[in-house]
């Protein structure tokens, strides 16, 4: 299985080291949808939201695979 | 991906090391009963990272226990999710009176490359017959409940910081216990994954907060080893009591 690196951009550079080993792009968007949705969360209980940060997600050889910013994980409605 | 940087150098001596090592804490236990404890680990099976040991619905036909390296009782749900409910090092049995039951609710796995004892039923009872020892598995059983207390604890009422931070307190002592540790440093097998998998959190999440941690200067966590530079900065931010644990009957 080829292995997918998350790297996040919020307030600091958090470099993704280890990866996690994932079937395709899909479950790795799921993986980082799944992430960027949990830090939100803790955020949000915290009374903060920041839709402008971000989780690049790159391939063993360090190629970009895609890049998503927190606010393409949540939808949000006044 | 894990490095047994610590174990070499600090295992205990002898293969029971682990075992007699921890189940004296809450008392020296006599030569006899030292000596057939130790004997349990002679001819403990090598075993593969990554190998069930057990799994849900097998009966349950030995006890097992942890004489070397690191493994893990967990859960797999319907959609593949996986929740790890313990963690087992050196000296652990995986649940003294589990031959009792008919069938496993629930699998245990190794993590590392590991040393595993299959103990028959016979074998555990004959054991119990010696009083300190019965009074000793006692207590590990009751410790052994009382980690899973603090875990759900842990999971339902600390953030992905603290419930971290306590896991690595919580992890420091049970190694220290056994002999396991160099100062403040100790094998740490864990990929962000099963982190994660323990505490209910997503590995991108995991990484997250190590690194603020890092930043903090509060550990080092590279190669399969953690170093707690601050341990009681750590203790404290994590709202770590290791009261739970029952060592302080020691020493």
């Amino acid at each position: 299985m080829p292995r997918y690196f998350f790297h996040i951009y919020d307030e600091v550079f958090v470099r993704d080291d280890e990866g996690m080993e994932l079937t395709d792009d899909d479950a790795a968007r799921r993986a980082a949808m799944a992430g960027i949705r949990e830090m939100v969360c803790e955020q949000v209980k915290k009374g903060r939201l920041v839709l402008h940060h971000r989780l690049e997600v790159e391939d063993a050889a360090g190629a970009p695979v895609m890049s998503l910013a927190y606010g393409d994980a949540v939808a949000v409605e006044p | 991906m894990s490095t047994p940087l610590l174990q070499a150098e600090t295992a205990p001596s002898g293969g029971g090391g682990a075992l007699v090592e921890k189940l004296q804490t809450i008392a020296p236990l006599p030569k006899g009963d030292r000596d057939a404890l130790a004997a349990l680990s002679a001819d403990a099976r090598e075993m593969g990272a990554r190998r069930n040991i057990i799994r849900e619905g097998d009966r349950p036909d030995h006890v097992h226990l942890i004489v070397q390296g690191w493994a893990a009782r967990y859960k797999l749900l319907p959609d593949g999710a996986r929740q790890i409910t313990a963690f087992l090092i050196p000296g652990d049995f995986c649940d003294l009176h589990i031959t009792v039951l008919r069938e496993m609710d629930h699998s245990i796995a190794t993590l590392t490359r590991a040393k595993v004892a299959y103990i028959p039923r016979e074998r555990m009872e004959a054991l119990t017959a010696r009083p300190d020892v019965a009074r000793a598995f006692w207590w590990a059983t009751l410790v052994d409940e009382a980690v899973l207390r603090s875990w759900i604890v842990n999971i339902g009422r600390r953030d992905a910081y603290e419930a971290i931070g306590h896991l690595m307190c919580e992890l420091y002592m049970r190694m220290k216990n056994v002999g396991l540790t160099r100062d403040h440093s100790y094998e740490l097998p864990l990929t962000q994954e099963e982190v994660g998998d323990a505490l209910g959190l997503t590995p991108v999440h995991v990484n997250r907060v190590l690194q603020r941690m890092r930043s903090e200067g509060l550990i080092r966590f590279a190669r399969g080893a953690l170093t707690i530079h601050d341990y009681h900065r750590l203790e404290q931010a994590s709202g770590f009591n290791p009261n739970y644990l029952h060592i302080d009957q020691k020493v």
